[in-house]
């Protein structure tokens, strides 16, 4: 199975008691994400390590870890869809990189934006750990 | 990364029945160590769910600024 991951799935890592990483760590599943998403978030490596109070040393093992189970995809192969994203979007402004991503590969956003529900294209946490329960068994 | 060699005997005619059983068995090691090692890492982290609204926000408001500053959108 195949999703994409939203920014704020890849910060909740940060913050995971266990399900998110089993999650990400799980054979059955494939996370693609945008490229930029990867750039930004060692861009704001600085901010992470202060307000997570990390080692350096275990902010880069553990972000090695995670991106390790991440393809990132470059904009060009998605960038046809994002005036799709666009207008599906409409107040969420934020989030076409993903949701172009999205409808590039036809495949969910795995994502806590509780407004992204409404374009169909969220999946939750608990959907996600469902649906690879049941392709386990 | 660092090699680790492990030297064992087994019988010739397992050669190929045992490398196998070993790479799946050492695929799933891996992975249990590399899991347990990012739940070690995270169960230390003082991060807060505001900081993760937060720094989600920012990180998206920039690849937005992106793509309006390519005229992508």
């Amino acid at each position: 199975m195949e999703v994409v991951l939203d920014a704020n799935v890849l910060f909740k890592t940060l913050i995971s008691s266990g399900e998110i990483l089993e999650i990400i760590f799980n054979d059955k599943l494939q996370l693609l994400a945008p490229l930029k998403l990867k750039q930004e978030f060692l861009n704001n490596k600085q901010e992470i390590l202060s307000k997570s109070k990390l080692s350096e040393e275990d902010f880069n093992l553990l972000s090695s870890l995670i991106f390790s189970k991440i393809k990132f995809i470059p904009l060009d192969k998605y960038k046809g869809s994002l005036s799709k994203a666009k207008q599906l979007l409409k107040e969420h402004t934020k989030d076409e990189d993903f949701i172009a991503l999205c409808l590039s590969k036809e495949i969910p956003l795995w994502t806590y934006e509780s407004g992204l529900f409404k374009t169909g294209f969220a999946i939750s946490t608990k959907q996600l750990s469902e649906k690879l329960a049941k392709e386990l068994s | 990364m660092v090699e680790i060699i492990i030297k064992t005997d087994v019988p010739s005619e397992f050669k190929e029945r045992f490398e196998l059983v070993l790479a799946n068995l050492m695929k799933s090691l891996i992975k249990e160590l590399e899991l347990s090692v990012a739940k070690e890492i995270a169960s230390k982290s003082k991060f807060t769910e505001k900081d993760v609204e937060e720094l989600s926000n920012k990180v998206k408001l920039s690849m937005n600024s992106d793509l309006l500053n390519k005229g992508l959108i």
